[in-house]
């Protein structure tokens, strides 16, 4: 089952959306995407860092939503967008590190099974995305897919 | 094999022009990098027989991520139950 979740950061070094497992089971990240909303400062790239945590830090919740609607809700993972408090990031683990023009968007898509990020099933530990640099962007949104 | 790890990223300017490259995703420590050009140094793991990054190639052990993940998810449960 596939899940869709949208995070947004205003802020620079704050997280825009939190993936946080449960120790049910591992859930696999498929595809993010980067984008800007609201009106351009500067012409300069914002960027946003995939990592591990292992505590989750403090977001407002975030409901995933099954791409089928017949599919039920998720148990193997929550979510959380705009973080007032910061998760325990893993020390010197960047997943994936991505400067994007705020006039583009970023997508990123596994191809293959095992191309997918893998959530560990160990609760209150996850993926976040960090929005390390906010640039000329306004808002950055992020939109993923996950597969439990 | 020709897919392992196979991923792709997508950027989209301001006038709609699209530039896609193709990514790999490491076996062993679950990280994305662009996809190495035909003259690029290449990590591969002949064990697991998946692309690797090249610091975990230059590792020269073959350690795969859910291994590792099976190994975190006892320590965590470990720690559960000892309290």
């Amino acid at each position: 089952m596939i899940y869709a979740a949208q995070g947004s950061q205003t802020v620079t070094a704050k997280t825009a959306l939190t993936l946080i497992s449960t120790a049910n089971g591992r859930s696999r990240l498929l595809e993010f995407i980067y984008s800007n909303v609201g009106a351009i400062t500067v012409d300069s790239q914002y960027e946003v860092q995939l990592k591990r945590f292992t505590a989750a830090g403090t977001t407002t919740a975030v409901t995933p939503s099954p791409t089928d609607p017949s599919d039920p809700a998720a148990t193997l993972f929550t979510a959380g967008s705009n973080a007032s408090a910061e998760p325990t990031y893993t020390a010197g683990v960047i997943i994936n590190d991505t400067g994007v023009n705020p006039r583009g968007v970023f997508r990123w898509t596994a191809y293959a099974p095992d191309a997918e990020v893998i959530l560990a099933a160990v609760a209150a530990s996850g993926l976040g995305f960090l929005v390390a640099t906010l640039g000329g962007a306004t808002q950055v949104i992020v939109d993923v897919k996950v597969r439990q | 094999m020709a897919n392992a790890g196979l991923g792709y990223s997508e950027i989209t300017d301001q006038y709609g022009s699209v530039q896609v490259r193709e990514t790999l995703t490491c076996a062993h420590c679950n990280r994305i990098y662009p996809k190495p050009g035909t003259h690029d140094p290449v990590g591969f793991c002949h064990m697991c027989f998946k692309p690797v990054c090249l610091a975990c190639g230059a590792k020269d052990k073959c350690d795969p991520f859910e291994r590792k993940l099976d190994r975190l998810e006892a320590r965590s449960k470990l720690r559960a139950a000892v309290g």
